[in-house]
């Protein structure tokens, strides 16, 4: 965070006065060319912002005037919140809640978000591959592709009955019967969707390779010198010197888990087939807000995620003093 | 002249900058021309709960590959626009048909012009929801059901003095005053949707089976010549001894292989909700009669548990969830041709296109109708409904009316109806009862070789009262709960059995929390 300090500071009222005029015409300047992000800044996302903290605090139907001061009904959003059981139900026998759906799937997509193209990366990387650059360009091409059709297509490879990837297990041997329902199936449902995501690693592969490339080739000179092994070397070198990029991958990761969203959309149509395991709390936040039209309640929900995102995100931050290494960095 | 020009580039470079953010992240206008493509209209009833569901209309899903062009209000005319996106009425085939019917209405009218809107209906909510909160409302809304009405309550205007002024006796009473509710009278009967048994003859036949009977009243004959009540209990016998396994062992038999099943006896198919599933046995509501405790009507719990056992029982007869959302014509489990009865509304003939004789849409139907079964000697039925209704916003109530009464007059042989030689655009059955007989003919050209139509007209005595699809208190989100529970149902838990009596009670916390945060 070192290179933060060193930011321009932005000129004072008072200091504007004693500029030179050409410094302060290059300031005025900048300024009249900034004025769009500034003005878009301000009306489409500062003010809907707070608008959208306001409304949390009244009990505002989508089609009412948000100007209505009888609307104000203090913290009862937030006391539905916390005990509403569309969100937090963690009973065995019904629909999960929309946070735990949100949970249990992120506890199996999240480790494999980041091992997967790390070992990829590890892969395409190794000295002895041939032909890098084509497997480099084929993990990379399905990231192209636009999410929402590779989400059709994954929709039908993981068709139960019809999909490829049944097909190749009947094929090998596995009963008719006993396959997978996958993205049908309650018991499948999550592994369905974190096969489907994989298809999208190819952007974190691409970010890992090159923190790879960019470890001095003498650190692994000298591990080997010193006669590390491979696992050795990866533990000691490598990894630590890639820190920083698993680090912003993780947070990526991570945000994004709890934003997850497009996917239950396209394929059920936020319904949360199969039996609410797809009701995401995004997904339920966007039905709450659009589909319920409760923007009071919705906004709550908006604002509950974005806090608890936010107290993730620095409990991340704080743990990363422990193990992200920064070249250079003092400690 | 320089700095001047710099200046002059810098503002157009702004003003473009600021006209593109603005331009992308704006609503689209009511009044733009709004992409009639991809939805199923959900019609009254939502359709099924799977990846590709299809809805509960007319016609097939036939998603329109160009935009729908809005027309243009022409000067000195009093401008009617008329919303269709809440139910049925955005596929491909049927929009042209609805502009037929504005066109011929427009010709008649020297002052009034009849503007028509398709929204899709997966955005019809959020784009009507806009458009009332901008003060841009349409007049018109519709074909639209319970359900769809309910997302507006308190936004329709009470026709009840303009009711007045018109001939009614073309209607049956009791359908006029289906639409009286709390907030008046709020629309008149357009196309009502009975239900009925749909059943494929080829499994009754292979099986060795009676159908089921034609009559309400009349009893089923078992194979062994005995004369039972045609009651739920008969029924998933008969389902279970039609529910066949590959080495072609019915469900009750010995060896039978549940993990190997070729044929099922019963699909609720698109009926997906626990309300739905409930009025099949008996009319109920989850709302008690203090409007604001959630109760769970004991005639709906015995349908549930019906379908639980149908389903996770030792002798199953209805596919769960992964085998509905699996086949190959898009989660129609009973048009998949494995399927012997389905329990449903009439609009569901839109999507019976594969029980033929071989299996593609040209050959010959292998499906009649039945009666629907008694609970405890009552037959519970539902009958679905549409029709228009006039926003309490609109600024010309009389106009509108005028031209929603054309709509449900002069405009019902095209949209409801049908000929010969052009399928009627809603696939309904026609409220009005001098329209009844045209629309019968119409149906047999159809469907040649279906007999027992009669049976599904019998089916409007047997309403689900109150509605299936009935107002609860924060509607949308209670019964959008209600579908998410016979999701459960359908998919288990671990696409396995679960305790259904806990599930029905997180289900009622549910529900009771939908409530009180109204």
């Amino acid at each position: 965070m070192e290179h933060l300090t060193h930011l321009p500071e932005l000129p004072s009222i008072k200091s504007f006065r004693h500029m030179p005029p050409l410094a302060r015409r290059e300031f005025r300047n900048a300024l009249v060319f900034l004025s769009p992000w500034i003005l878009g800044f301000l009306a489409f996302t500062l003010l809907p912002l707070l608008a959208t903290l306001i409304f949390t605090f009244m009990n505002l139907k989508l089609t009412d005037n948000p100007f209505d001061l009888s609307k104000f009904n203090g913290i009862n959003n937030y006391l539905t919140l916390f005990k509403d059981p569309t969100v937090w139900n963690a009973k065995s026998n019904s629909s999960p809640g929309a946070f735990w759906v949100t949970i249990r799937y992120g506890l199996i997509a999240l480790p494999i978000s980041i091992l997967l193209p790390m070992g990829i990366a590890l892969l395409v990387n190794h000295p002895k591959l041939k032909g890098k650059s084509f497997f480099r360009s084929m993990f990379y091409m399905p990231y192209v592709v636009p999410f929402i059709a590779s989400i059709f297509l994954w929709a039908g490879v993981l068709n139960p009955q019809f999909g490829w990837v049944n097909g190749m297990l009947e094929a090998v041997g596995v009963p008719s019967g006993s396959v997978p329902g996958w993205l049908n199936d309650t018991g499948w449902i999550y592994p369905g969707l974190v096969i489907l995501g994989i298809w999208g690693i190819g952007n974190a592969m691409l970010t890992m390779l090159a923190g790879m490339q960019a470890v001095p080739t003498e650190l692994y000179d000298a591990a080997k010198v010193d006669g590390a092994g491979s696992i050795t070397t990866f533990l000691t070198v490598t990894f630590p010197m890639i820190s920083p990029v698993v680090f912003y991958n993780l947070v990526l990761v991570i945000v994004g888990l709890f934003q997850y969203f497009l996917i239950p959309l396209a394929l059920n149509g936020g319904t949360g087939f199969p039996g609410g395991s797809t009701l995401f709390y995004n997904l339920y936040l966007y039905k709450t807000f659009f589909v319920y039209q409760e923007m009071s309640y919705g906004s709550t929900l908006a604002w509950v995620l974005f806090v608890i995102v936010l107290i993730v995100t620095v409990i991340l931050f704080g743990t990363a003093r422990f193990w992200v290494y920064y070249a250079g960095e003092q400690r | 002249m320089k700095k001047q020009l710099y200046v002059l580039v810098a503002v157009l470079i702004a003003a473009t900058m600021i006209m593109t953010a603005c331009g992308s992240a704006a609503t689209p206008a009511p009044t733009e021309a709004m992409p009639a493509a991809t939805s199923a209209p959900a019609a009254t009833s939502a359709p099924a709960a799977t990846n590709t569901a299809a809805g509960p209309t007319a016609v097939p899903p036939t998603p329109t590959t160009t935009p729908f062009p809005v027309a243009a209000c022409a000067a000195g005319k009093i401008c009617v626009r008329w919303f269709v996106g809440l139910g049925t009425g955005t596929n491909a085939v049927q929009i042209p048909e609805q502009q037929a019917v504005v066109d011929a209405y427009n010709a008649s009218q020297d002052k009034v012009q009849l503007i028509l809107e398709i929204v899709p209906n997966a955005n019809a909510v959020d784009v009507l929801s806009t458009e009332i909160a901008a003060g841009n409302a349409p007049d018109i809304v519709g074909p639209v059901g319970w359900a769809g009405s309910n997302a507006f309550d308190g936004q329709w205007l009470d026709l009840k003095d303009y009711i007045a002024k018109i001939d009614t006796s073309g209607f049956n009473p009791a359908l006029v005053n289906m639409f009286i509710t709390n907030e008046g009278q709020l629309g008149l009967p357009f196309a009502v949707y009975p239900s009925a048994i749909i059943y494929n003859k080829t499994i009754f036949d292979s099986a060795g089976y009676s159908y089921p009977p034609a009559n309400y009243g009349d009893k089923y004959k078992m194979p062994d010549g005995t004369m039972v009540d045609w009651n739920w209990d008969t029924l998933a016998k008969v389902a279970q001894a039609l529910t066949t396994d590959k080495s072609g062992n019915n469900s009750t038999a010995t060896g039978f292989d549940k993990s190997n099943i070729v044929n099922y006896g019963f699909t609720w198919g698109f009926e997906n909700s626990t309300n739905y599933v409930g009025s099949f046995w008996a009319g109920g509501s989850l709302v008690g009669a203090d409007g604001k405790t959630a109760q769970l009507p004991d005639a709906w719990k015995a349908a549930w548990q019906w379908t639980y056992n149908g389903i996770w029982g030792p002798n199953p007869y209805i596919p769960n969830g992964n085998y509905e959302a699996s086949l190959n014509n898009g989660g129609n489990a009973f048009d998949g041709g494995h399927v012997a009865m389905i329990d449903t509304p009439i609009w569901y003939t839109c999507c019976l296109t594969h029980v033929t004789s071989d299996g593609t849409t040209t050959g010959t139907p292998t499906w009649d109708i039945g009666a629907m079964p008694d609970y405890n000697g009552k037959i519970g039925g539902r009958i679905d409904a549409d029709t228009f209704r006039i926003l309490k916003s609109t600024q010309h109530p009389q106009e509108a009316f005028d031209a929603m009464y054309y709509l449900e007059t002069a405009g019902v042989t095209q949209l409801v109806v049908g000929t010969s030689s052009q399928p009627s655009a809603y696939g309904a059955f026609p409220a009005a009862t001098s329209q009844q007989a045209a629309w019968l003919a119409a149906e047999k050209v159809h469907f040649p070789g279906v007999q027992n139509w009669n049976t599904f007209i019998a089916g409007l005595s047997y309403p689900d009262v109150p509605s299936a699809e009935a107002a609860m208190p924060n509607f949308n989100k209670s019964f959008a709960d209600t579908k998410t529970f016979y999701s459960l149902i359908l998919n288990g838990q671990n696409n396995g059995p679960f305790d259904i009596s806990a599930a029905e009670q997180s289900f009622l916390t549910t529900i009771q929390s939908d409530f009180n945060s109204k």
